[in-house]
């Protein structure tokens, strides 16, 4: 990325649509959310620009800033009440039904339900392709937690849409064999 | 979740993004926003230590970081919002008895407690950078500005909150006046905000948006250096690590010798007397909302010459060594990791070392961070062998 242009033109977009991912099911209602991811990001674009002459790798920290500006986010909307019944309303209503898509989608919904921390990995995970690695650095957690979240995770997500248990895989072998 | 699933989870996610309303205000737009909310940095490097620069810096300084009013700091300040004393008391760090001879400190020979006066210091060794840069650092000099008005403003990477001097419920968060005509805003735990005080309509704001990643401390109405020596961050050497796994053993720390230390090692000279004392503050384990797993661990060694002799004074030490049922009456607490299992074990961390009260000893000021608290940690240090007295302000353990 050779210019601040270079990376708004390429992250602007990219960064809002994972910061509303990311901020999940703790807003009150979609514009909400959608408000929030652009403040967010607009925050983030702004501490990039202040510092664009130190950073080595503007990329990496504006995710990294947005990441944890959605996670300051998160938490302090928790905290406060809806103010109006339809705020209430929307609050309680999946992802799917926020964004109007055509048929509810548990497995997005329930994505939305996951805890701050399981939630972040799993976009990561699925929705940015990242490694375990990149994932820990980003969130400046060590690597070695990365799999046990993500499992802990999938674990909800299989729990959410009713799919049974995985077994381990000795077990798998020897139903195999059976 | 099969392969199936999990390509489904991720054809969900990408039409749930796409069905994102993007409307993205212009690069102008964004350092025209950057720049109406830059803090100025250059007074605060060039030498916003220096009492003449108070006045101009009142009139148009950006606030990041903690200010601290040094009328809070007196211990003889009755109207001081000093909540709590929190630390434990300090005694040199016990012998351990099980952790191998090969992990004790070293007693007497300490190469990084040279005389700043006799032989030159070695340079400061190089901390290894994490790839990726972080957002602020403790050596960040942006974060330490002057501000007229004795008040105390906290903030982290939660958010800001403020403390008026003159009641006692910590941790207020709302609207006071600075001497200079402006006042400081918040959103609740939201950022704080420069404001211009309208004697009509109250604050308007914003003028100045405060950042949140600025944890720090600024200094107002004194006419001393709250900075007279410099700290310096150093790369953790055996004894160091050896000094926090002593703690932890003695905290009954599950596993001492195997528990990954890292510590944060800082080199200052404290009394002045040109003798450099060295700071270690270690955090471990994991932590999330109100639990930690067993082992986690946040520990803070003073390692001082005494007499000739070097000796580690336990600053704080709190090691979570068992699976308590915090959570069994909190349903509602909605971040749980199942193997999240234990008790609180608040994360400390260094937010600066500067001379808060103008008696030429440092202090050493620490954020300690549970959940949705946070306490800021003032130590202070006598002439003594005895010590520190520690002044906590705050909400929080």
């Amino acid at each position: 990325m050779h210019s601040l242009h270079d990376l708004h033109q390429a992250r602007y977009d990219g960064e809002v649509r994972r910061a509303s991912l990311l901020l999940g099911s703790a807003t009150r209602s979609q514009s909400t959310a959608q408000e929030m991811a652009h403040d967010v990001v607009a925050d983030a674009f702004c501490e990039v620009i202040r510092r664009w002459d130190s950073i080595e790798n503007p990329e990496a920290y504006l995710s990294r800033t947005v990441l944890h500006g959605c996670q300051r986010a998160a938490k302090r909307r928790r905290r406060e009440p809806a103010a109006t019944a339809a705020e209430l309303e929307q609050s309680r209503l999946g992802l799917s039904a926020r964004l109007d898509l055509d048929q509810p989608d548990e497995l997005l919904d329930a994505v939305q339900q996951l805890p701050w921390k399981q939630r972040a990995v799993v976009v990561m995970k699925f929705y940015e392709d990242l490694t375990e690695r990149e994932i820990a650095e980003r969130m400046d957690i060590r690597p070695g937690s990365v799999g046990p979240t993500l499992n802990r995770a999938m674990k909800k997500l299989r729990a959410a849409v009713g799919e049974p248990e995985r077994l381990p895989a000795s077990d798998q072998k020897a139903e195999e064999q059976s | 979740m099969t392969t199936e699933r999990e390509n489904e989870l991720r054809d969900s996610l990408q039409q749930a993004a796409r069905r994102v309303e993007v409307q993205a205000p212009s690069l102008a737009e964004l350092q025209h926003r950057a720049a109406a909310t830059a803090v100025p940095s250059s007074p605060a490097r060039a030498g916003w230590m220096r009492p003449q620069m108070l006045a101009p810096l009142a009139l148009g300084v950006a606030l990041i970081g903690v200010v601290v009013g040094i009328a809070m700091l007196g211990p003889s300040d009755p109207d001081a919002s000093v909540v709590t004393v929190n630390e434990p008391e300090a005694t040199a760090t016990p012998q351990p008895t099980a952790v191998p001879q090969s992990a004790l400190p070293e007693p007497t020979a300490e190469p990084e407690l040279s005389p700043t006066t006799g032989e030159p210091d070695p340079p400061p060794t190089a901390v290894p950078q994490s790839p990726v840069p972080e957002p602020a650092t403790a050596d960040d000099s942006e974060h330490h500005i002057f501000v007229h008005g004795a008040y105390i403003v906290t903030g982290s990477d939660a958010g800001w909150r403020q403390q008026v001097p003159d009641r006692n419920d910590a941790a207020t968060a709302g609207v006071v006046s600075l001497d200079s005509g402006e006042s400081l805003s918040t959103d609740g735990w939201g950022e704080a905000e420069l404001c211009s005080l309208d004697p009509q309509v109250g604050p308007v704001k914003p003028t100045v948006s405060l950042g949140t990643f600025h944890p720090g401390v600024a200094v107002s109405g004194v006419d001393f250096d709250p900075r007279p020596r410099p700290f310096v961050e150093v790369a953790p050497e055996p004894a160091h690590i050896d000094a926090v796994r002593s703690v932890l053993q003695e905290q009954d720390h599950p596993d001492p010798v195997g528990a990954a230390i890292d510590p944060q090692v800082l080199r200052f000279d404290l009394e002045g007397d040109g003798v450099d004392e060295v700071l270690i503050l270690a955090n471990g384990g994991e932590r999330q909302a109100y639990l930690s797993t067993i082992g986690t661990y946040s520990v803070g060694v003073l390692r001082r010459l005494i007499d000739g002799v070097v000796q580690n004074k336990l600053l704080h030490a709190t090691v979570t060594t068992g699976n308590e049922p915090y959570l069994e009456d909190r349903p509602e607490v909605p971040e749980i990791s199942e193997d999240l299992v234990s008790v609180v074990n608040p994360l400390r961390r260094l937010i600066d070392i500067v001379d808060l009260n103008g008696d030429g000893h440092m202090e050493i000021v620490a954020e300690v961070v549970y959940f949705e608290s946070s306490v800021y940690s003032i130590l202070e240090f006598d002439t003594s062998t005895v010590g520190p007295y520690s002044w906590t302000l705050g909400c929080g353990p």
